[in-house]
């Protein structure tokens, strides 16, 4: 389930990443390729929109490049690769400030409905994710897609663990909460 | 078991077969922590990212992925920016005169001279981490709060004169000093910091301001003969205030200017 960059092992990136920093073309394609789709899996989910997904991958990129002397080999390399991504999101979304990111909750449960009822099945986690508020997406993304550590996603975030544990805590109450609002609303539906 | 237990458990990562007996029985009884579990479980494949995209990124990366020296380790910088702390205040108090050491008792010396060490090393620390993406640090902010609640205490308890003779006459000479002191410090520190990559520019500009506030502070205590209260715990600590407030204004327009050029 988890996706700590496709099938590689976290240490394994990391021995990219070490090779990346001493100039192999190889590697840096290798670790381009393994860790992107996490990354832009992180984009999308937040901005619920591929073209500024793309954008935002691609600028993280660049800032990853001018960063890579500051990675140590043999400290964790997804906090710190998710703290760079993390701030290019924060970097958009200031820019963007005027653009609404959040959902109203109110709304949640009918478009889960909406998303998982044609089908009478339940909505998946990318579903789900799009209606937490962004710090708890955030959290719950780097937890259980990105295949983080507790203490990794404190660093990424900039947080303790205590924080993130209450985070990730508040998003299943609302997760569960979303879940019961749209079985009650697909039962209601549902011819009997 | 509960659904609140049931969520300790997703935080620390089981969900699947390697479900505790209890918690298997209680998704089995409970209908939301059993779809709340399905739905976690539904994570499919990455998503695929544009070929398109992939290859400028490749151009954009691998064409300058010239070999790059590692950082040094963060102790290496903390004890450098220790190393210009402790430099910046003596020579700015050989500079001003150390009138202020003999008037001090001993007791007053080891408090004085103790805590202001311990906080410019934990301002060192915080300035240092700050320099590595995804490292864990304090925040500019808090080494800020930390250091004037503990320089406050410190004043009030080895100090006990509240007469406030000249007060403005001396205050102003006082903080024109340690700013002064202050300016090169910071100036030192930050030239060793932009090595790293700062993500968090307003409050590594706090930490960069505390310490170097720390260095005029310290060259003050060595300086200044004055050891009244009302003095001592404004126009000495006033230092550290403005060079907190002065970092972290700097590094809000780096962000901005940062957030404009990107």
């Amino acid at each position: 389930m988890e996706d700590p960059s496709s099938s590689r092992s976290k240490s394994s990136i990391e021995e990219l990443m070490a090779a990346y920093q001493s100039g192999d073309q190889k590697a840096a394609n290798a670790l381009i390729e393994c860790v992107s789709p996490a990354l832009y899996r992180f984009f999308a989910l937040h901005s619920g929109d591929r073209r500024h997904a793309d954008d935002l991958l691609q600028e993280t990129w660049i800032r990853i490049h001018k960063a890579r002397h500051t990675y140590r080999f043999g400290e964790p390399l997804l906090p710190w690769l998710y703290a760079i991504a993390r701030h290019v999101k924060i970097d958009a979304y200031r820019k963007r400030r005027h653009e609404r990111y959040e959902e109203p909750l109110k709304t949640a449960s009918d478009q889960l409905v909406a998303a998982a009822g044609d089908k009478n099945e339940l909505p998946d986690l990318d579903t789900l994710l799009q209606h937490l508020p962004a710090s708890q997406r955030e959290v719950i993304v780097m937890l259980k897609i990105s295949g983080l550590s507790l203490e990794e996603a404190a660093r990424a975030t900039s947080c303790s663990v205590g924080s993130v544990k209450q985070k990730a805590h508040r998003a299943y109450e609302k997760m569960r909460a979303l879940l019961a609002g749209s079985n009650d609303s697909t039962r209601q539906v549902e011819p009997t | 078991m509960t659904c609140h237990d049931m969520n300790g458990i997703l935080i620390s990562g089981h969900t699947g077969a390697e479900l505790s007996a209890d918690a298997r029985q209680h998704i089995q009884t409970c209908a939301a922590c059993r779809a709340l579990v399905s739905s976690i479980n539904s994570v499919d494949a990455p998503y695929a990212v544009d070929t398109a995209l992939l290859e400028r990124i490749r151009g954009s990366v691998l064409s300058s992925a010239a070999p790059v020296r590692p950082l040094a380790p963060t102790a290496v910088f903390a004890w450098a920016f220790v190393v210009i702390f402790g430099a910046i205040a003596y020579a700015g108090a050989l500079r001003l005169g150390i009138h202020g050491l003999p008037v001090l008792t001993v007791i007053q010396r080891i408090a004085i001279f103790t805590v202001l060490l311990a906080l410019a090393v934990l301002a060192a620390f915080t300035v240092a981490r700050s320099m590595r993406p995804g490292a864990r640090t304090l925040s500019g902010g808090i080494v800020f709060i930390i250091a004037l609640i503990v320089e406050e205490a410190v004043f009030f308890s080895v100090f006990h004169d509240y007469r406030v003779g000249r007060f403005l006459h001396w205050g102003a000479g006082c903080l024109r000093s340690g700013l002064l002191c202050a300016i090169p410090a910071a100036l030192l520190i930050w030239l060793l910091a932009r090595r790293g990559y700062i993500l968090a520019p307003i409050s590594t500009g706090a930490a960069i301001g505390a310490l170097a506030g720390m260095a005029g502070l310290t060259a003050l205590e060595l300086h200044c003969p004055i050891r009244t209260i009302p003095h001592v715990a404004i126009w000495h600590v006033g230092v550290l205030i403005i060079s907190v407030a002065v970092g972290a204004l700097i590094g809000w327009l780096a962000r901005l200017r940062s957030s404009h050029s990107s």
